[in-house]
């Protein structure tokens, strides 16, 4: 560490603050009329006698120190002022020489500095003086660590936040979030001020929480990744999860996105499919009596999820590919079934109800024949699923805990069944995403 | 019906009714504050816009100047809104660099349901899209080094599939 900052030190600066704190220095040069004249100029012969040393050794390491020896600048400033420059003088090229090794003429300097002005510790600007390196250079040497030596005491911080802390830094110097790679007479993106951005990512994001889009979108470019880890974002996004469960902070999880990355909830961009396969055995056929026929019955059922706490059901024999696009809107229609939940941990609560499932039969042949209800019964569903991770992939898994259901007949009987659920007929559930169901924003996130 | 004058920031000026003004709050507010008479032959600037875009602008509003508002009561909240209607559709197959113009003007002349649309229209360009394919949607330079790009691929994780 010390190492490091020695080397920063020693590079040619650039940085015009290098320049002035050695003007200040210099500027013992002219003797200055305070009522501390004696002292100053006590301290000038000393000062005269350590220039020329300096200089020295500036000319045994000349690349490194050219910029220092610059010749000197005329500071006028009132009395007071002067002295504490003279003292900021001594200061610094104390800490220039125990930078360099030489501990002893430093002391030296620290001392005088100290007689001047006792505070003159405290009023030194230790703001890092970095020449500007070209950001490609800085980078190659394949380091995530903040720069800037005032914030090494958060170098125990998780990374996460050292990358947005690092690349807040670049960004707040260069004053534009992205830049086009070819050049463009039209409007480019970069013109949009960063609320409007923000905007449009709300209706990235929309009501149906595709923060996946916004992380992508957050690994294009320096400009855009600080405006996907937007705190107020994620904030609205959980909000619209866990309403009321969400405190005033993001609290344990240290962030917004983290309460949404960890927190058990549900994926909306997909949906929850089980395969339940079984066998039954038919009937033997009458006039074989050494047939006797199998069959292998597998269906899937599938739930779908909204952040607001609508769930889409379907039980189907039909492949995935066919069914997931009866599950894409809210507004569906039977056989799917609507019904709601809620989540309390990683506990999932369904209610779905069987829509109106009177089947209607048409005979005769005249339009508006006589129709026949076939089924008139009303059934609801209870499940409760618990949701589970599945290595790195969170969320993605649904465990069943509990299935009743509720039947009720037309003339008004309630009956009710639990499902027993040993065995193979309630297998787990696993999220798989459909591509379609984020492709268009419906509304943006509020 | 009354007009007024809008003058572009090149300096054209659009002979508008004020009602269709008036859908820009910007424009409303202004003339409401400054207590600018309908009769007079009064001339707003628009220092913000220019010629093309505010013609655009006043095209979309004379469109939609009978739209009813926005429903502001929760219960409609969650409906869906109707997909961008095909009249918006068809106006809003323009350039990139016209629409973020048209997204600019929304936003100075406060027309929120111009703004909207507008936004909506970047947003399904984003939408499901590769970090790579948003480059080149939109022209962006890639400006992180390899370091801190494995870092946000790592921060990302979470929403990958394996």
């Amino acid at each position: 560490m010390e190492m490091d900052t020695n080397n920063q030190t020693s590079t040619p600066r650039a940085g015009s603050e290098g320049i002035s704190g050695e003007a200040e220095g210099e500027e013992q040069e002219e003797p200055s009329s305070s009522s501390h004249q004696y002292e100053t100029q006590h301290v000038e012969e000393e000062l005269v006698s350590f220039r020329t040393r300096w200089k020295q050794e500036i000319e045994s390491q000349p690349k490194n120190r050219e910029q220092e020896s610059l010749p000197s600048t005329q500071v006028k400033g009132i009395e007071g002022e002067a002295e504490e420059n003279s003292a900021k003088g001594f200061y610094i090229k104390g800490t220039e020489l125990e930078k360099a090794g030489k501990v002893y003429e430093a002391i030296q300097y620290y001392r005088k500095a100290v007689q001047l002005d006792p505070d003159i510790e405290h009023k030194i600007d230790y703001r890092p003086r970095y020449p500007l390196k070209d950001p490609e250079t800085e980078n190659s040497e394949g380091n995530v660590v903040t720069d800037e030596s005032d914030s090494s005491e958060d170098s125990e911080v998780i990374e996460e936040a050292q990358l947005l802390q690092r690349i807040q830094k670049k960004l707040s110097k260069v004053g534009h979030f992205c830049i086009p790679k070819f050049t463009q007479s039209t409007t480019h993106i970069s013109s949009l001020p960063i609320e409007l951005l923000l905007y449009i990512l709300k209706w990235v994001v929309s009501t149906d929480l595709d923060l996946r889009s916004l992380e992508l979108f957050g690994s294009v470019c320096r400009g855009f990744y600080l405006c996907s880890r937007d705190s107020e974002i994620w904030r609205l996004a959980c909000l619209r999860i866990w309403g009321l469960n969400c405190n005033l902070t993001p609290g344990e999880y240290g962030s917004w996105r983290n309460m949404f990355i960890d927190r058990p909830r549900l994926n909306f961009n997909g949906v929850y499919i089980s395969k339940t396969t079984y066998i039954r055995h038919g009937e033997n056929s009458f006039q074989d009596q050494f047939y006797r026929p199998w069959h292998l019955v597998s269906y899937f059922r599938y739930l779908r999820f909204f952040p607001e706490g609508m769930v889409l059901m379907l039980t189907s024999s039909d492949d995935p590919a066919l069914c997931v696009n009866q599950l894409k809107t809210r507004n569906a229609r039977a056989p799917v079934m609507v019904g709601y939940y809620s989540l309390k941990e990683d506990k999932v609560t369904i209610v779905v109800q069987r829509q109106e499932t009177t089947k209607t039969v048409q005979s005769g042949f005249k339009k508006g024949g006589r129709r026949r209800e076939i089924d008139n019964s009303e059934q609801t569903f209870h499940i409760e699923l618990n949701i589970q991770n599945h290595k790195n992939r969170r969320h993605v898994k649904l465990v069943w805990s509990y299935y009743s259901v509720l039947t009720r007949s037309k003339q008004g009987h309630e009956s009710t069944s639990n499902v027993d659920l040993i065995g193979n007929r309630f297998t787990n559930l696993w999220f798989s995403r459909v591509k379609s169901f984020t492709s268009e924003s419906d509304q943006p996130l509020n | 019906m009354p007009k007024i004058k809008l003058q572009s920031s090149d300096g054209e000026t659009f002979d508008v009714d004020v009602e269709i003004a008036k859908c820009s709050v910007t424009i409303k507010t202004m003339l409401e504050d400054l207590g600018m008479d309908d009769e007079e032959e009064e001339v707003v600037p628009l220092p913000n816009v220019n010629s093309a875009i505010l013609r655009k602008v006043l095209q979309w509003a004379t469109f939609h100047k009978d739209d009813p508002p926005p429903p502001e009561d929760d219960e409609n909240k969650e409906k869906r809104t109707d997909d961008i209607s095909s009249w918006d559709a068809d106006f809003l197959k323009v350039d990139q660099g016209t629409l973020f113009e048209l997204i600019l003007a929304a936003n100075y002349l406060d027309i929120k349901g111009l703004l909207d649309v507008t936004c909506k229209t970047v947003a399904n360009m984003i939408k499901g899209k590769a970090p790579e394919e948003i480059r080149k949607t939109f022209n962006i330079k890639n400006d992180f080094t390899a370091s801190e790009e494995d870092q946000v691929r790592k921060e990302n994780e979470w929403c990958e599939e394996k």
